[in-house]
């Protein structure tokens, strides 16, 4: 199975998350946030666990004043969250972004 | 009225004219995949990935909340090195969904916001795959 993936709409639709906070606000206060994510999103992911390898990558990192949380394996991750034609999607990061959204 | 959301979805999708059959969690087993003749597309719909109830609610109001639904647009990639993809279909996918009100829901429904959307080649199954994530405000 190959995919790939035209954009990288995956990583950063998941800073939805963080819309609403003013530009003035602490990163310690993202950063607070994207832990919460980061931990339900490991959380859910222990679900569907078969080598851990998933939930090991989730992680939480930060340029500047920007917070990200995901995952670096790409197109694992992407097949895990979006589903395959031969396998359904077993989404881990929206699930916990919606729940830590305000 | 339907019994389901995804059943909503799919009365309501298949009446747009876009020449697509929906399915709730998967196709039949009779259905032919999109990347055989007649290369028809189809959408999947996955209910219920996530629900957040909105907080702050007097107790004599009905609950509502945000349940994030997942469609997959199946449409074949290539016959021949020529491009079966529909040049328009992903954004008249879109164009349906967003707002859409669903009146034969089996709960009220505010709206339907499209939060992003995903485009993936599957080269092995000569498939183009577009996973729509959509939020539905409706009561609970």
């Amino acid at each position: 199975m190959s995919v790939t993936l035209d954009d990288s709409a995956f990583l950063a639709g998941l800073q939805r998350a963080f819309e609403g906070f003013e530009k003035h606000e602490i990163p310690a206060h993202k950063l607070k946030v994207a832990g919460e994510i980061r931990d339900r999103a490991k959380q859910i992911a222990e679900a569907h666990r078969l080598t851990g390898e998933t939930i090991d990558s989730i992680e939480v990192t930060q340029e500047g004043d920007d917070v990200y949380v995901g995952t670096d394996l790409g197109e694992k991750a992407i097949s895990e969250e979006f589903g395959t034609f031969d396998q359904a999607p077993r989404p881990f990061m929206r699930p916990a972004e919606l729940e830590a959204s305000r | 009225m339907s019994l389901t959301l995804g059943g909503a979805l799919k009365a309501y999708l298949e009446g747009q004219g876009l020449g697509i059959a929906v399915y709730t969690d998967a196709p039949p087993s009779t259905v032919i995949p999109p990347s055989k003749a007649p290369y028809k597309p189809y959408v999947i719909v996955n209910e219920d990935i996530g629900l957040k109830l909105d907080s702050g609610k007097a107790a004599d109001t009905a609950l509502t909340g945000v349940e994030l639904v997942q469609l997959d647009l199946w449409q074949c990639f290539r016959i021949l090195d020529k491009s079966k993809e529909s040049p328009t279909l992903a954004d008249a996918l879109t164009r349906a969904l967003q707002s859409a009100r669903l009146s034969t829901a089996p709960s009220l429904i505010y709206g339907i916001k499209q939060q992003g959307r995903v485009r993936t080649v599957e080269r092995d199954n000569n498939l183009i795959h577009h996973a729509y994530t959509i939020a539905v405000l409706r009561e609970v």
